[in-house]
């Protein structure tokens, strides 16, 4: 077939797909709900909930993985149309990370360093894990499929930020649940549970996302 | 650059529904992935030089959808023309760069000798099901309308739409992994 040809195929097939940022948008917010009430509807809320986030360190947990879905949902977004560039929000990625990775600092600053053991081990680690992968998972499965649609010109990145996306998703819902709030647990634990969303939104990323 | 706005005006013509638009939007682009292609193809033939030409073109058309009006075309264009050209090299066993400075200075260029029936388009063609083949190639070497075919086949035009449409999704989905 000549190019001449199939450039007339191709004009005339006129049928076309939506972009995923017409889809994700309500999307994403509405498989994150879902997730909410299920979770909260089997394991309730912390017992001092919301009243326990006039505590700084408390809100700081919970709005802080909100702010990286955002941030991460943005730049997903911009990768997923080619020549779109990454605007503000890589820095809004790198900013959330590093407030985490600064509470930690801050608060191992004036813990003795004997205390630090008990400090990040905490008492609920599996839950933690287990919750927010769990929950982040059917949000990375389906920002995935969304993603399809997209012509994002480095999948592994991309499908790296969804699970990244989805993860503080998921740690963003477990925190009205999470009795732990001293934050060298929360940075270690929140943020492995979104790193294992992550590498696992890069390997899928790299076969799914191609095109 | 009057170009630029010209290919800006050709593609929102073209997404608005103006097939005359988009067919002159493509013919504007092909030899400006040809250019690319050609300049990367040391040793490989102008046969299948035209094969990577076709396959970008293929992408492009898959995932016009996810230009937005409100930009440029050219970065978008060069994105993906670059991923694809750099994809389509390595699926052939060949690593090549592509900068999207190389857009400024390639030079467009004309067709080779026409690929012929060992082309990749032709054997993805045959592997479609017989009525999306029929449709792809009385669309393309015939030049048949929507509505002829509709006529000749006794389908709805939805119909004949809608089996264009899956077939050139299915020829994008088989050339990935036809490639000799």
């Amino acid at each position: 077939m000549k190019t001449d040809d199939l450039i007339r195929v191709l004009s005339a097939d006129e049928t076309m797909t939506r972009p995923p940022e017409r889809i994700l948008p309500w999307a994403v917010p509405a498989t994150g709900v879902a997730m909410a009430v299920l979770f909260f509807w089997t394991m309730g809320f912390r017992d001092d909930w919301p009243g326990v986030l006039w505590q700084p360190v408390v809100l700081l947990k919970q709005i802080l993985p909100v702010g990286l879905a955002l941030a991460a949902f943005g730049l997903v977004v911009r990768l997923a149309r080619p020549g779109a560039g990454a605007g503000p929000w890589r820095a809004l990625v790198l900013i959330a990370c590093g407030i985490a990775a600064g509470a930690f600092a801050v608060t191992a600053a004036r813990l003795p360093v004997a205390a630090w053991g008990a400090a990040v081990f905490g008492e609920t680690i599996v839950a933690c894990l287990f919750f927010i992968v769990a929950m982040g998972a059917p949000v990375l499965a389906l920002s995935l499929w969304v993603l399809r649609r997209g012509a994002s010109t480095r999948p592994n990145l991309t499908g790296a930020l969804a699970g990244v996306m989805s993860g503080a998703v998921a740690a963003g819902i477990y925190a009205g649940y999470c009795p732990e709030d001293n934050p060298m647990f929360w940075a270690v634990w929140y943020g492995s549970a979104i790193g294992v969303l992550g590498l696992a939104g890069l390997a899928m990323g790299r076969r799914i996302l191609r095109w | 650059m009057g170009d630029v706005d010209r290919l800006d005006g050709l593609l929102r013509a073209a997404n608005g529904g103006d097939r005359r638009a988009y067919d002159e939007f493509l013919r504007s682009v092909a030899p400006i992935i040809r250019g690319i292609a050609r300049a990367r193809a040391s040793g490989l033939g102008d046969d299948r030089v035209e094969d990577i030409v076709q396959e970008t073109l293929l992408a492009l058309h898959q995932k016009r959808h996810t230009w937005r009006e409100d930009a440029p075309v050219r970065p978008w264009l060069y994105g993906i023309v670059r991923f694809k050209v750099v994809d389509a090299f390595r699926a052939r066993g060949r690593r090549v760069h592509v900068q999207i400075e190389d857009f400024a200075e390639v030079l467009a260029c004309e067709p080779g000798p026409d690929p012929t029936d060992r082309s990749d388009a032709e054997r993805v063609i045959a592997r479609l099901d017989p009525r999306s083949a029929r449709i792809v190639r009385a669309v393309g070497m015939e030049g048949a309308s929507i509505s002829e075919l509709a006529a000749s086949l006794e389908m709805t035009e939805v119909a004949v739409r809608v089996a264009l449409h899956r077939g050139l999704k299915q020829l994008a989905r088989l050339r990935e992994g036809m490639i000799e």
